[in-house]
């Protein structure tokens, strides 16, 4: 019977690889994980990404001096204590020396940082910054914006302008979100952009975990020539075949038990008291695309990875000879960076539907936007067609270099084999 | 009705031919010996009838049909490298092995249970493979091998790197399986092994069959003209006698090809003559290991 070895490999596989302590280890640990990332991030920055640090304000105008520090202290960073603040009347002769007596505590920590706003500001609005880490663009834009409130409110007020209108210019813009649907339009949510970017590295995670450590089970099994009795009883496709639908078996339980809390919070939205912006609204659709282009991506790239395995005597050489092909891992995650900013930008569109970034980029688009449902099925079918040459090409190698040993073949012989019947 | 019938089977690796053209038939119920020196083709043979290899020319016939899976769920293969999963664990190994041949359910734990007992391995089962010593990952090969009761059992180099005891356990086994009437195939370079358990056997070198069938037939065909003498003392004044032809001494027994039948008589009377101990005398008898010689004119390996 064809299938009977195919299952036994695959039964055999499943029990290894699913009562194996790394899969356990992995798959509690990894939600743990994520979470205690996320929540030493969260005690150490605030929701602006301010780091907890000194900064100077000094000024050769005591009425600036005072004003700033009025408009400041509305700002939470600063209310919250996470920048400490400190106010200096220094004039511009002694601002040196005052720079001195600072460099010390400026030194200590790249997130110090002094500012100099000159009276003559008031007029040019030009402000000196000293940090060593200029680079601090969380900084700069919650003090640019308060200085150029100070300084606009002080310079239309010498100008007689009423308080009220003076209020009006200086706030700033506060645009809320709407998402427009066929049902109307909801107060929108950064819940489902959260839950796009998160199953995106979840899927990272899970193809690293899945798909790397092939290489080192496939060589060896060749290398202590077990393979030899096992081709006795199975053809190698079924070897291949049934090692590939273990792993991919043992992938979706994972993302299954990483994903269950996401399941609780879609199918019982009532439970979880989440505020309005980051409340989540998912159909379950997203999840029917997500596990089924998984599933499609874990084989073609198990397919492909245990295919080429197969051609080394050692993980070394393995490795060494297909960071080329490591690379379809990690290089479409990167994909998902070219929707952060907008997730409907015609690039994320493309990228959305190309094999395997296809994988990460599309759920991202399925939770935040509208996505006409011929992408979704235009993404699959590309990655179909890309699973089936991957396994036939893979299949091919492995069953032509599985059993040997020795020389490594040349790119010569390896294009004669795969274009051998 | 023959077990096997290979025919024309060629095998090439580049442009080195490892297996040229050979043919032998394999009858129900006996041990065949493949006996060569390292690097004959029996290996390649071997794995070409077990479809590792692909021949590239040649058929294979087991039971009078061109082998498939049929063949390859009835064998039951030991091959030259031996090689199981280390990390798995040794009851789990067997019965892993015994499933992908279509074998499982209790009968076969039972089964592998009685091996291990009997190989004095029976506190390993939950041992990892890789926990043991490489003596006994053979013995847990060679149950695998045979586990899940084979018509036809193939083994390459079954006896090497075996202590004596162990020798003679597998040898044991090899001879009961027989008297099941399996057919077994063993191929091994050690000409002694060969000509004490094997009823059939086929000479290889440089990938060519020299003779192959009954042992008895061959050793009759090559016996006349040829004595073999079993003795203690000097037997160096053979080398001047007119009519010997040949001496192959193996140190406490020798073959001696004589010019004519007749003179085995003669070369009695001498050897006594020359107050050598006989323990055995047997004329028109001849080693295996002197047919090889005189077949490839080479000097063997076997002793
Ligand atoms: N995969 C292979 N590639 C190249 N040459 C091989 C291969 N397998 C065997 N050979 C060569 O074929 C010849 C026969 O080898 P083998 O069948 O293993 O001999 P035996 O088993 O009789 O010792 C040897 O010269 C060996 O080097
Ligand atoms: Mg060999």
């Amino acid at each position: 019977m064809i299938n009977r070895g195919l299952f036994t490999v695959y039964k055999m596989h499943i029990k290894q690889q699913l009562l194996s302590k790394a899969f356990v280890v992995a798959t509690l640990l990894m939600p743990v994980v994520m979470f205690g990332i996320i929540f030493i991030q969260a005690a150490l920055m605030n929701i602006s990404g301010a780091e907890k640090s000194h900064i100077y304000i000094t000024s050769d105008d005591q009425n600036l001096l005072s004003s700033i520090e009025a408009q400041l202290q509305t700002r939470s960073e600063v209310s919250k204590g996470i920048y400490k603040m400190e106010y200096q009347l220094v004039s511009a002769a002694a601002f040196d020396e005052f720079l001195a007596s600072k460099r010390a505590d400026i030194l200590a920590n790249s997130n110090n940082g002094l500012f100099f706003i000159p009276g003559q500001a008031l007029d040019d609005k030009a402000v000196r910054f000293y940090s060593t880490n200029l680079g601090n663009q969380i900084l700069r834009q919650s003090m640019s914006e308060t200085f150029n409130q100070v300084l606009n409110r002080d310079h239309f007020s010498t100008l007689g302008v009423p308080a009220a209108d003076l209020e009006f210019a200086v706030k700033t813009i506060d645009i809320k979100g709407f998402t427009v649907s066929e049902h109307g339009a909801e107060q929108g949510s950064v819940g489902n952009t959260a839950v796009g970017f998160g199953m995106a590295f979840l899927l990272m995670f899970s193809i690293m975990g899945i798909v790397m450590p092939f290489s080192a089970a496939i060589i060896e099994e060749k290398t202590n020539r077990a393979v030899e009795v096992l081709l006795t009883s199975v053809n190698p496709k079924q070897l291949l075949a049934g090692k590939i639908m273990a792993r991919v078996t043992t992938g979706v339980a994972q993302m299954f038990v990483w994903l269950l809390p996401l399941f609780v919070f879609v199918l019982f939205p009532a439970s979880m008291a989440l505020p309005p912006q980051f409340q989540i609204d998912l159909g379950p659709g997203i999840f029917l695309f997500f596990f089924a282009n998984y599933v499609l991506g874990l084989c073609m790239l198990l397919a492909i990875w245990g295919g080429f395995s197969a051609m080394f005597d050692s993980t070394q050489d393995a490795n060494q000879a297909m960071w080329p092909i490591s690379m379809l891992m990690f290089v479409p995650f990167y994909a998902v960076f070219a929707v952060i900013r907008n997730p409907a930008n015609s690039v994320a569109e493309i990228l959305s539907m190309t094999p395997l970034t296809s994988l990460y980029v599309m759920p991202v688009r399925l939770a935040t936007l509208a996505v006409p449902l011929w992408q979704p099925l235009v993404a699959l079918a590309a990655n179909g067609i890309l699973v089936w040459l991957a396994i036939k090409a893979g299949g091919k190698i492995y069953r032509i270099s599985i059993l040997a040993t020795g020389q490594q073949p040349s790119m010569q012989q390896f294009f004669k084999w795969l274009r051998q019947p | 009705m023959n077990a096997l019938e290979v025919t024309n089977l060629t095998k090439h690796f580049g442009t080195f031919v490892a297996v040229d053209n050979v043919s032998f038939t394999i009858p129900e119920g006996v041990i065949f010996g493949m006996l060569g020196r390292n690097g004959a083709g029996k290996t390649t043979t071997i794995r070409m009838l077990m479809n590792i290899y692909e021949m590239d020319a040649g058929t294979i016939k087991f039971r009078g049909n061109r082998v498939g899976q049929e063949f390859r769920d009835r064998v039951g293969y030991l091959p030259e490298e031996r090689g199981l999963n280390t990390k798995m664990r040794v009851l789990d190994t067997l019965l892993y092995l015994a499933e992908l041949k279509g074998k499982q359910g209790a009968a076969v734990k039972d089964k592998a249970m009685a091996f291990l007992t009997r190989f004095e391995l029976d506190t390993r089962t939950r041992s990892k493979v890789q926990e043991l010593s490489k003596g006994n990952q053979q013995k847990i090969q060679f149950i695998s091998t045979i586990l899940h009761d084979p018509d036809f059992i193939i083994l390459d180099e079954p006896f090497s790197g075996l202590d004596p005891v162990n020798v003679n356990l597998f040898k044991d086994i090899i001879l009961e399986l027989k008297a099941q009437g399996k057919a077994i195939i063993f191929s091994t370079h050690l000409m002694e092994f060969a000509e004490k358990m094997c009823d059939h056997i086929a000479l290889f070198h440089h990938g060519k069959v020299l003779l192959s069938g009954a042992l008895a037939e061959v050793k009759q065909r090559f016996s006349s003209c040829n004595v073999v003498l079993h003795y203690e003392g000097s037997i160096e004044f053979l080398r001047s006698l007119p009519y010997i032809r040949k001496v192959q001494d193996y140190g406490n027994y020798c073959g001696i090809t004589i010019a004519q039948r007749n003179d085995s008589q003669r070369l009695l009377r001498d050897v006594l003559n020359h107050d050598v101990v006989v323990h055995k005398f047997d004329a028109n008898d001849i080693s295996l290991n002197d047919i090889f010689l005189s077949q490839t004119g080479a000097q063997g390996e076997a002793a």
